[in-house]
């Protein structure tokens, strides 16, 4: 299907001495695929092209300003590829790979430049307070994931070690050993941005420590994981001011059901971000039309549940409520209603995922495709559920024939450039050989 | 309002363009903004080849602003990064072309044709070796064996596999 690329022949010239170092520089950048997948280091075998070449990548500090040491191959000693970057005096972000010990971050961390704004750490089974030693000015965010399975809660002077960061206006945890102790340190940040991933010890308190200590918060996300869901946090833990809050996301807590939504939409008035995510493995409060009609007053832009069963015929005529909605993600929830309401009700909305095991119904796509606005479409498994594509496999063509017949309809979204099919799905294969000749233009994922 | 613009290239030729296309490239944009678009306006540095080349594509993006590319490029074949058309638009077999729309989309201050076309550049690099990338481009390769060596030995940990 592809095409290779041929060069018919080599250039009169070298080309590239037109070209000013910065353009130069602008091209090797796309092959700094170095920090990335060690076993294509393009950049580095081009310091062997020429001299000028070896320049531009040597010197330019540029090329290293994104650091991401995350999926580095774990048998490659790291300390050399450390060493590269203590030249360096421009990087921003720097994301280490869970194979990095102790020694390897203390050293990692007297090397960085003050320049650095982003730090990811992947393994924190290490002690905190040997490690944070320095402060950075102009220092934003922090990344913690917990990899290696640390069961140790920071101690007080790790603790207090983290203040040298204190400048971060973002912290981003995912399965930390939790205490809400933690959470006092705060108080310290100027904190727009707390996002707690795979945490199913926080509770209503720690909901209330966080909005006395991190009053400013912008964003906030809590929860548990999929396998462990949080079933402390409850409805009253959302009982509490954060006069900022502009997006809320909770994951995985087997009770907000559509009460809390309720409460959500009282404490939150300047919420235009809301996102519920579950899946299938925990019996969870119910979601059902009611939790969008709870949340009417707010003005929201953005909205995403995830998995519930429950949505009925009044689903969509709430969500129609949100006139300023520009992304809506209804992931794993069938609603098989006609949704043209959204045509005049949502008119900015300009990506809408009904992906996964949502049965997408025939009313529902007549609906949407007549959106003036939708751009970016994820369509989920139509007319059947996640498991049964192999028996529908018999049946199709008949629904691809249908869709196929949607998208010959040049008033069918008119403005979609991009459409996400289902990668296990069976229909996929065929719908995309179909709709693709009818829309060129179309980007498929 | 008059919404075609005239553009002379540097071989003369007077290519009349929607104003809205035309206006994609900064450099355009301000010239209009400055003394408005009745006059010519002289691109001294662009060949009437390169600059429908460069107008195909700007009307390709009349109404969209492509996204950033994603560095570093995923794969060789520059369809899996960017949109099939653009992917397309700039599969150009003949380097020198390629290279003129760089200098052109540099001149005329178009950021996203800019990337494109840089990153289709690095596409041609990217996994082969130093002496296929100086075949590729007809570089002359003025490292001596012992620095090429020497940048060998320093670079060893990444190069040693694959």
């Amino acid at each position: 299907m592809m095409k290779k690329q041929q060069i018919r022949k080599p250039p009169s010239y070298d080309p590239f001495t037109l070209l000013k170092n910065d353009y130069v520089r602008i091209i090797l950048t796309y092959l700094n695929v170095v920090l990335h997948q060690l076993k294509q280091f393009d950049l580095v075998r081009s310091a062997r092209v020429c001299r000028r070449w070896r320049e531009i990548i040597e010197k330019d500090p540029l090329m290293f300003e994104h650091a991401n040491l995350e999926n580095i191959d774990s048998s490659k000693p790291l300390f050399p590829i450390l060493k590269i970057f203590s030249r360096d005096k421009t990087i921003i972000s720097m994301k280490l790979p869970p194979h990095a010990t102790q020694t390897d971050t203390a050293y990692m961390f007297m090397q960085l430049p003050q320049s650095i704004q982003y730090l990811k750490f992947t393994n924190i089974n290490m002690e905190f307070s040997k490690i944070f030693t320095r402060k950075f000015p102009n220092f934003k965010s922090l990344t913690l994931v917990n990899t290696k399975n640390r069961k140790k809660p920071f101690d007080e002077i790790e603790m207090k070690s983290f203040l040298t960061l204190k400048s971060a206006q973002e912290l981003h945890f995912y399965s930390l050993p939790w205490e809400d102790g933690f959470i006092s340190i705060f108080a310290e940040f100027n904190l727009q941005v707390l996002c707690i991933h795979d945490c199913p010890h926080l509770t209503n308190d720690s909901l209330y420590l966080i909005s006395k200590h991190c009053k400013l918060l912008q964003k906030l996300l809590v929860g548990g994981s999929e396998q462990v869901y949080n079933a402390q946090i409850s409805k009253s833990g959302f009982q509490i001011d954060l006069m900022h809050l502009k997006s809320l996301e909770i994951r995985y807590c087997s009770r907000i059901g559509d009460q809390s939504l309720d409460i959500i939409a009282h404490s939150f008035p300047t919420l235009t971000e809301f996102a519920l995510v579950r899946n299938n493995f925990e019996k969870c409060a119910k979601i059902s039309d009611q939790a969008f009609k709870n949340m009417q007053d707010l003005q929201l832009q953005r909205l995403s549940i995830i998995y519930t069963r429950k949505l009925r015929d009044q689903a969509h005529i709430n969500i129609a409520k949100f006139h300023q909605l520009r992304y809506l993600c209804l992931r794993n929830c069938p609603l098989q209603y006609d949704v043209s309401i959204w045509n005049e009700n949502c008119p900015f909305l300009e990506e809408l995922d009904v992906s996964g095991d949502s049965w997408v119904s025939q009313s529902f796509v007549l609906g949407i495709a007549q959106h003036q606005n939708l751009k970016i479409f994820w369509l989920g498994h139509f007319e059947h559920g996640d498991l049964d594509c192999d028996t529908k496999l018999q049946q199709y063509p008949p629904e691809g024939l249908f869709l196929e017949s949607i998208f010959k309809k040049e008033t069918s979204f008119p403005k979609l450039h991009t459409l996400h099919l289902e990668h296990d799905c069976n229909l996929t294969y065929w719908l995309y050989a179909r709709i693709s000749k009818l829309r060129p233009k179309l980007f498929f994922r | 309002m008059e919404n075609k613009v005239k553009l002379s290239t540097q071989d003369g030729v007077i290519i009349e363009v929607d104003k809205e296309v035309a206006c994609k490239s900064h450099l355009i944009n301000t010239i209009i903004d400055d003394t408005g678009s009745e006059e010519e306006i002289p691109l001294p540095n662009v060949k009437s080849s390169i600059l429908n080349k460069v107008i195909e594509y700007c009307n390709m993006h009349r109404n969209d602003s492509p996204p950033e590319i994603e560095k570093p490029l995923r794969s060789n074949n520059l369809a899996d990064c960017v949109e099939q058309k653009d992917a397309d638009f700039i599969n150009i077999p003949n380097l020198e072309e390629l290279f003129d729309i760089i200098l052109a989309a540099n001149y005329l201050d178009i950021k996203s044709l800019l990337d494109l076309s840089c990153a289709k550049v690095a596409t041609y690099i990217k996994g082969k070796t130093p002496e296929e990338i100086r075949k590729t481009f007809n570089i002359q390769n003025d490292l001596t064996q012992e620095e090429e060596q020497q940048i060998r030995e320093e670079n060893k940990w990444a190069e040693e596999t694959s």
